[in-house]
């Protein structure tokens, strides 16, 4: 267990490093990254002084060093618009992103797990079919046309819901649907069959025939093992949620972290995308250990796994 | 027959597989499969390889083929060094060694027709024109008793005899001087067996290829192979003449195989001599394998019943043990008396 | 006698593939039906449109569809710039499909190889190739792609060309897998022994039996493609005017939802019909080629 984490570390170390590079070269590549870090408007001393921190004029392995050694003292470029820190105007819109989220999380479990307990014990029913259909409309369904769809409706012509903006409960309702949907409808899809496996299995079928309560079997039996697989799909839930909070963020103008990367995209102000690229690779690869972590705690198997089991 | 130049000669081969390390990046430690084995199969001859499962005998077969090098020793073909695998001749050396494997459902392309996979040897070597491989293809398929409609289908529309004969004629496309079959019967049903065994016989009366057959079953192995060679954890510890070994065998080893063999005439029922004693907790055969090496005795010593003290120390070397049947080599300090049974 | 036993199998088969055609569910061939209308509308746009998709109309700006009112003359009304909506909607369809399509195959290509050449015996290869598919994997790739775009600014070739490699994790891990499991079968330890070369293997036996692997992953892959390039497009990071895409549309049409909301629902309704329909063909297919999973 021990050596299996580690090794996913590496792997997680390794790949913010990948992402790290590819930003370098990138950088490098897309023309005099002076303009790329600091904009058209920077002063004179303003080149002098970063020319002279990242030594432009040195050979590009020093260079490459270099890079790593700014981003580790905190120097990630200015944003050309304001003249502030990049990471600094990053790490202001990172509560709202956050906050909707975990609600837009928290959303998709409620309503996916149950869905997908309740689909996979009355199997072939209405409620299956429920379940089953909101999955494939959850993943047919873009989240921006949902979105537009709700604006319309609940905004324009009911006029109850506000259209824009982070102020009260009632502008969380629309993003946060819009974002967990989806989310729903692959965590039900996944808990049933989860659920159809665990129970299809030899301990559940002794369970019964000693007598336990369908309520204590789903309690002591069943959810315990179906927990297992439905903890590594959050994982990769997580890429999907920050992927969906772009787009979720810039239709109902919601000031956080996605809206502002799609701005600074389309203003080109690279410093700002890249802080935030790094920031987002090392969120996905910390969650993944995470996931790692819960994983194994959840597996008796693989908690007292020894190290050369590993395969 | 053991007076010609052998077609293939195995000397001293080892072969060992990589098992699990005991410390993280320590030291791995090693299975040995194969250890030390001598075999030589003669032009035309037919050379039976019996032993348990996991006593190393199809490792001893890919060795043969040169589908696997081994760790020391060397396969000799026609007296020279088995090339290596990325040598031109190693592939030449195909059209000579073939191989009829255990699985017959595995052994064909499940979407491939039954006759474009038995003329593919043919096409490898680019062998006449297309109509020509195809002809002789069908052929082969109608030699090995199949009937014209199954020529076009796909294996998993046969059974499982109908594959192997399949597999066979494969096998036979390019008229191998040498064939290896791997447990040829082992996955089919009994009466199925006992007709790829006639097929096997019968193809090899027409072709007189060499052959080894490998496989744990001994009534198999009696009826159609010329000589035996008895395999116990890597080592070959008897090898004679089929009637010689099944009539006389020496080693504690062969004898408990034979004597295993139910017969089906209870007025032939054979005196059970040995009562095959087995420690109370059985250890594997890897398990003995690995206390015979570290003790440096004799392999079969924890299930033998004349087990003596010699036997734990010291590994007993396989020899001619009768000036009067030459060629009857055993691997044993204390055989069994000579003619002892029957 | 042989005879008439083969012709008895050729008519089994027959029947059977009619049972199956028979047996098609009832969803599935109205998506096939809806996704034969959207593919044959994308590819015959220039006959079928009625109008130059960027000729503007001022007088007719924001007109209604027929549905709402409106005239034939524009059979879905027209956008703030009084351009044709049903006309746009056509070659939007080809440019959304042809994306998603080409890069379906981009990430098909490029995974189907790298997953092979990850199956050979090469562990250093395999390695960095392995690594590169769990860092994809770990890594939400719709922000490396707008990071990308940010970088060089965007053109129609590289937008494809990213679309592409956002899939090719995917297919290089099953690809991989399900080659390494055809290894170990006989089939192919028998063609190694009768002296083919890896060539031979691996594209005349190893490929046709993991096709039905690729084939499943492709319907499966295509709608999460056409909702990246659409998902872009409609931030306006993806296809520019004037060029459109089902996205584009969509994404310039939220600004007039409260006049004409016409303009942003009938391209939305056709991105969710597309990936709706193709998700649908797509678990069917898993379903009738691979009874396994």
């Amino acid at each position: 267990m021990m050596r299996l984490l580690l090794n996913r570390l590496f792997r997680g170390v390794l790949t913010i490093w990948g992402v790290l590079t590819f930003v370098f070269i990138m950088l490098r590549l897309s023309g005099d990254p002076l303009d790329a870090l600091l904009g058209d408007e920077a002063t004179p001393e303003m080149i002098a002084y970063y020319t002279r921190l990242y030594g432009f004029d040195q050979p590009i392995w020093q260079q490459y060093i270099n890079y790593f050694t700014g981003l580790w003292q905190g120097n990630w470029g200015i944003s050309y618009r304001d003249g502030r820190d990049a990471f600094a105007v990053v790490m202001e819109r990172i509560p709202a992103t956050l906050y909707l989220g975990l609600s837009a999380f928290v959303f998709s479990l409620i309503l996916g797990v149950p869905l997908g307990i309740l689909a996979a014990r009355h199997r072939n029913s209405a409620i299956d079919r429920f379940a089953m259909g909101l999955a494939v409309l959850g993943f047919a369904l873009p989240n921006f046309f949902l979105g537009i769809l709700m604006l319309l409706l609940f905004t324009m012509t009911w006029q109850i819901l506000p259209s824009s903006g982070a102020g009260s409960l009632a502008h969380y309702i629309m993003p946060v649907i819009t974002l967990g949907t989806s989310g729903a409808g692959s965590i039900a899809r996944f808990t049933r069959s989860a659920m159809l496996e665990v129970m299809n299995r030899p301990y559940m079928r002794t369970a019964r025939a000693k007598g336990l309560l369908p309520g204590a079997r789903l309690r002591r039996h069943a959810l315990p093992n179906a927990a297992i697989p439905v903890v590594t799909i959050l994982g990769f839930r997580l890429g999907d949620m920050i992927a969906g909070s772009v787009v979720v963020e810039t239709v109902f103008a919601w000031p956080g972290v996605g809206r502002l990367l799609v701005n600074s995209v389309t203003a080109r102000e690279l410093a700002i995308v890249q802080a935030i690229v790094v920031l987002v690779t090392c969120t996905m690869v910390i969650a993944n250990l995470m996931v790692d972590l819960l994983y194994g705690w959840l597996d008796p198997r693989q908690r007292d796994a020894k190290a050369d089991d590993n395969g | 027959m053991t007076g010609a130049a052998p077609i293939l000669e195995a000397r001293n081969l080892c072969r060992r597989y990589p098992g699990p390390r005991r410390w993280p990046l320590g030291p791995r430690s090693h299975q040995h499969a194969v250890s030390a084995v001598n075999l030589s199969v003669a032009p035309g001859e037919i050379l039976g390889l019996i032993g348990e499962s996991g006593s190393g005998k199809s490792t001893i077969g890919r060795l043969m083929l040169g589908l696997e090098r081994p760790d020391t020793g060397q396969v000799l073909v026609d007296g020279h060094p088995m090339p290596q695998r990325a040598d031109p001749a190693w592939r030449q050396l195909r059209r000579q060694l073939q191989v009829v494997f255990q699985d017959p459902h595995g052994a064909l392309d499940p979407r491939k027709r039954i006759l474009d996979q038995v003329t593919e040897p043919l096409d490898i070597f680019a062998e006449g024109t297309a109509a020509d491989r195809q002809r002789r293809a069908q052929e082969m398929l109608a030699r090995v008793g199949l009937r014209p409609s199954v020529f076009t289908r796909f294996p998993n529309a046969l059974s499982g005899g109908q594959k192997q004969r399949v597999v066979i004629a494969r096998a036979l496309m390019l008229s191998p001087r040498f064939l290896l079959c791997d447990e040829p019967i082992s996955a089919l049903d009994v009466s199925v067996g006992a007709q790829i065994t006639a097929l096997l016989a019968d193809l090899h009366r027409d072709h007189g290829m060499a052959m080894l057959v490998v496989s744990h079953d001994l009534s198999m192995v009696r009826s159609f192979v010329h000589r035996v060679a008895v395999l116990f954890a890597g080592r070959v510890v008897e090898e004679a003449n089929v009637a010689t070994l099944f009539a006389a065998p020496r080693h504690p080893y062969t004898r408990m195989l034979i004597d295993a063999v139910p017969i089906a005439d209870p007025t032939r029922r054979r005196p059970r001599q040995l009562p095959t004693p087995m420690p109370p907790a059985a250890p594997s055969v890897a398990q003995l394998a690995i206390l015979g090496a570290v003790a440096g005795g004799c392999a079969f010593a924890a299930r033998c019943p004349h087990r003596q003290a010699l036997c734990l120390q010291k590994m007993p070397v396989l020899q001619d043990m009768d000036d009067a049947r030459p060629g009857h080599r055993t691997a044993c300090h204390f055989p069994n008396p000579k003619g002892a049974a029957q | 006698m042989a005879g008439s036993t083969h012709a008895s199998a050729m008519q089994r088969q027959t029947t059977m593939a009619e049972t199956s055609l028979r047996s098609t569910p009832f969803v599935v061939r109205l998506s096939l039906a809806c996704l034969a209308v959207f593919v044959l509308g994308g590819l015959f746009a220039g006959w079928i449109a009625p109008h130059d998709p960027a000729a503007q109309n001022l007088m007719q700006r924001l007109a209604p569809p027929v549905f709402l009112g409106g005239d034939w003359t524009y059979p879905l009304g027209t956008d703030a710039l009084g351009r044709d909506i049903f006309s746009r909607m056509l070659f939007a369809t080809r440019m959304s499909l042809g994306v998603a399509l080409l890069g379906t195959l981009i990430g098909a290509v490029i995974g189907t190889f790298l997953g092979f050449v990850a199956a050979q015996q090469n562990r250093v290869t395999s390695g960095v190739i392995m690594a590169l598919v769990d860092a994809q994997a770990a890594l939400p790739f719709q922000i490396l792609v707008l990071a990308a775009l940010a970088l060089f600014g965007n053109a129609l070739w590289l937008f494809v060309a990213l679309v592409g490699i956002a899939g090719w994790e995917t297919y290089a891990r099953l690809i991989r897998g399900a080659v390494l499991s055809a290894r170990t079968e006989t089939y192919v330890q028998a063609l190694e022994a009768t002296g083919a070369s890896a060539w031979r293997i691996h594209g005349r036996h190893i490929l046709p039996n993991v096709a039905n692997i690729l084939i499943i992953q492709i319907s499966l892959n295509f709608p999460s493609t056409i909702l990246l390039e659409t998902s872009l497009s409609f931030l306006g990071l993806g296809i520019q005017p004037p060029l459109t895409s089902l996205g584009e549309m969509l994404g310039s049409g939220r600004d007039h939802l409260l006049l004409a909301w016409w303009i942003a629902v009938v391209p939305g309704a056709a991105i969710f019909l597309i990936t709706l329909s193709m998700s649908l063909v797509g678990d069917w297919l898993r379903d009738l080629l691979d009874p396994d999973s």
